[in-house]
């Protein structure tokens, strides 16, 4: 007998607020927003509130807390100069900047990944950041460094020729770290508060840049973890290992989303959308999986999943919806351009932005009806937070908020 | 209790122009820089290395030598602790009084290549900041230093580049020749090798950087997916360089390659097999005129072993990351004579998108410390084996 599950991702934190973007993928690790009146047109000399240039380089989304956005970024010869900031987000203007060095920079991508690759993720009372050179630093919101620690001392560096783009994710005093790389895998659960490890799980995965999710599976919250040719289900207070699927394929990056009683997984190159039942245990290949698409998988993108459809974005620019519950594929649309950014909804609607700077708004729903193209002539490759009813682009130069009309 | 260092930078903190200087004072500014370094992994006195890290941001200019002291650390988390009070002791200075910064120190700990190199350069930007001139004057000095190499190599090419703008080929071929022998990446040693070139002068950037060009090498071995790595296949028992062994597709023996690459990269699809899931071993032997401490450093698509003289010297089972100058380093001991080197590298399973390519290939070479090509010659231990493909 097949058992309903509710599922549905977690809030970051408890006292996660409406408007704010607190972490990696918005308030529920899903790439949605429940703001309302959300901007639809603009460009370079339209709808901008206000824009300001970023130093160094990094790919991480905005997170926003309030009036303050938190970013990161890395620069320097070798990119093992670490800066971590702080805007004002009604003007822009900066209010603090933290400059670190990083223990073992790795190699990158030029364009598509730096040292400061992963996202911030803040409670409100803190704002914590992660590094692919191995250095996580713990921050109060007025930027005095509480507590950090180099993983690449402890554990060694991360070996990663693209740089690691995992993103922290919190789960009540825990934040949780997936650090997949070509020596030693693992997963950590770290006190928030105090920088010290609750527990440690060594994996034996290689590489992956997907960042876990939280999903709340009949009132229990399992921690789904993308990575290389298979997806897991850990109990994220003790690490322990719960299921897992096989199907993804090499060097998985999207995050999973979660809904419809169901986890949807993906990994690229050509690889295959997964959608899996939780809540299973052991490997749960041949009893969990509700379907599978063969088609369509992005190798970077990570999809959203709003009111039971499934959206996803290939690289190449085709996107494609899907009925979340069956697989179905409902339409595809050719956007055009690359894609790097992962899509995110609000108000109904679905805002792709390709690595020109091209953003493709279309209407939330059953046929792909875009309502708007914009552009803002510079290279993106940061996904979007929205915040507050603004829509904060990053681009490779400047962080642009733009406006509802 | 409040000690004597924490009352000082407290008194600091609200009147810089407050003079405090005394043994006392710089023995307890020393004694919260040992505090702040004592923080540990996992965090784990995180809060007395913020207690004393707050006392040092108070503190004025005299600090910043025992910031500098205690910033010459491996430990980075240390030294994040120490560097966000020396940031704030730097700003506070240049606000109330830039001269009050210990330019004479800063420019000593940035020529001292024993410390740190971020540290160096952190006290350079420090430093420029009070003399715009300081890059100008330090950098060109410092081709062989282990961290301003790259910034030197770039100031002898732009005096080059100036000197081929006056018209001055002998000044030019002197910079770009410097340039030359001190870089060590890949961009700049492809630069100076090419501006000396465009002057009439031919450099070799395979003795340069000491690449191995000359093999022998033998497969593809067969193996299931991921599985080469560990298999022993016959070039592991053995160096028979007349021998034929069963392999991938048939028989198989040593065959002689020589890499025309400029960079050494030995490209296995062209020198054993376009396939996937196999491994192939490359053999050459290393004539040393002494026995020296050196060290070898390789890249390998997919992954990479090295034996010397029998001995595994480097192992790095590592899939789909590319050949790339000095991906590994590690280090060697040559004897007088001939060394026998034998390499092995495994190649992957074929991508899941029949579009990709499936590289494969091979990257070493022998240098000392600093990155310098070692002079030696290759051999063949068995010439008769020895035919040009």
């Amino acid at each position: 007998m097949t058992r309903s599950l509710f599922i549905a991702a977690v809030l970051f934190t408890s006292i996660a607020r409406a408007g704010d973007w607190p972490g990696w993928r918005g308030p529920r690790g899903d790439g949605v927003s429940d703001d309302r009146n959300t901007p639809v047109r603009w460009s370079d000399a339209e709808g901008v509130r206000w824009k300001v240039a970023t130093p160094g380089r990094g790919v991480g989304q905005p997170v926003v807390w309030g009036d303050r956005i938190f970013l990161t970024a890395s620069d320097g010869p070798r990119h093992d100069q670490l800066l971590f900031y702080c805007l004002d987000r009604r003007d822009g203007r900066e209010l603090w900047r933290r400059n670190f060095w990083g223990s073992a920079p790795t190699l990158r991508h030029e364009q598509k990944s730096s040292m400061a690759t992963p996202t911030p993720v803040t409670d409100g009372r803190h704002v914590w950041a992660l590094f692919g050179t191995g250095d996580l630093f713990c921050c109060d919101m007025d930027g005095n460094l509480v507590w950090c620690r180099s993983l690449a001392q402890e554990y060694g560096p991360f070996q990663n020729r693209f740089a690691m783009g995992s993103s922290p994710v919190l789960v009540g005093d825990l934040m949780i770290l997936q650090c997949d790389h070509w020596g030693q895998s693992y997963l950590v659960g770290i006190d928030k508060r105090t920088g010290r490890n609750v527990w440690k799980t060594d994996r034996a995965e290689h590489i992956s840049w997907s960042s876990p999710l939280v999903a709340d599976v009949d009132g229990r919250k399992e921690l789904i973890v993308c990575a290389t040719f298979q997806v897991k289900g850990y109990d994220p207070l003790r690490g322990r290992e719960l299921w897992s699927v096989q199907g993804l394929t090499r060097e998985c990056i999207p995050t999973a989303v979660a809904g419809a009683g169901l986890i949807l997984a993906v990994s690229g190159p050509k690889g295959e959308t997964l959608a899996v039942r939780p809540g299973g245990r052991g490997d749960v290949t041949g009893s969990h999986v509700a379907w599978r698409a063969a088609r369509n998988a992005p190798f970077v993108p990570s999809g959203v999943l709003v009111d039971g459809l499934y959206y996803l974005v290939e690289d190449t620019g085709i996107a494609a919806c899907f009925e979340a519950a069956t697989g179905k594929v409902v339409w595809q649309d050719r956007l055009g351009g690359a894609f790097t950014a992962s899509p995110v909804v609000a108000d109904g609607k679905l805002y792709f932005i390709d690595e020109a700077g091209n953003t493709s708004v279309l209407k939330a729903g059953r046929e792909p009806e875009t309502i708007a193209r914009n552009r803002l002539q510079q290279p993106v490759f940061a996904s979007p937070a929205v915040a507050h009813g603004d829509l904060f682009i990053r681009t490779d130069q400047h962080l642009f908020c733009i406006g509802a009309e | 209790m409040v000690n004597h260092a924490t009352l000082g930078c407290l008194l600091l903190g609200l009147a810089v122009s407050v003079e405090l200087r005394s043994d006392e004072h710089a023995n307890d500014i020393e004694e919260l820089v040992g505090r702040v370094r004592a923080v540990g992994p996992e965090a784990a006195r995180s809060a007395e290395a913020r207690a004393a890290r707050d006392a040092l941001a108070r503190c004025g200019p005299d600090a910043i030598a025992a910031l500098l002291v205690g910033m010459d650390t491996p430990d980075t988390v240390a030294a994040n602790w120490l560097r966000s009070a020396f940031d704030e002791v730097v700003d506070r200075a240049m606000k109330a009084d830039p001269a009050s910064l210990p330019t004479a120190e800063l420019r000593r700990y940035v020529l001292d290549a024993s410390r740190q190199g971020r540290a160096r350069r952190l006290a350079l930007d420090v430093l420029t900041k009070v003399d715009p001139t300081a890059p100008a004057n330090l950098i060109p000095a410092l081709l062989d230093d282990p961290e301003f190499r790259r910034d030197a190599v770039a100031v002898a090419l732009a005096a080059g580049d100036r000197a081929v703008k006056d018209q001055d080929e002998a000044a030019a071929l002197t910079a770009f020749d410097r340039a030359f022998d001190a870089a060590r990446e890949v961009d700049q040693v492809r630069s100076a090798a090419a501006k000396l070139k465009s002057l009439g002068r031919d450099v070799s950037i395979v003795e340069h950087l000491g690449f191995v060009v000359d093999w022998s090498v033998i497969g593809p071995f067969n193996g299931p997916e991921y599985k080469t790595f560990a298999t022993v296949f016959p070039p592991e028992r053995e160096i028979k360089l007349d021998a034929t062994y069963n392999a991938q597709a048939g028989r198989v023996s040593w065959r002689s390659h020589r890499t025309l690459d400029e960079f050494g990269t030995v490209d296995l699809v062209k020198a054993v097999a376009a396939t996937d899931d196999a491994a192939a071993y490359a053999f050459t032997v290393i004539e040393s005129p002494t026995a020296r401490d050196v060290q070898i450093r390789c890249g390998a698509d997919d992954n990479i072993q090295v034996w010397l003289n029998g001995k595994r010297v480097f192992a790095k089972e590592e899939w789909q990351n590319g050949t790339r100058l000095d991906r590994f380093i590690a280090p060697i001991q040559l004897l007088a004579g001939a060394n026998d080197l034998l390499v092995k590298v495994c190649q992957g399973p074929k991508y899941r998108d029949p579009g990709m390519a499936n590289p494969w290939s091979l990257q070493l070479r022998i240098c000392d410390s600093s990155g310098r090509g070692i002079r030696f010659t290759t051999t063949s231990r068995d010439a008769r084996s020895e035919k040009q493909p």
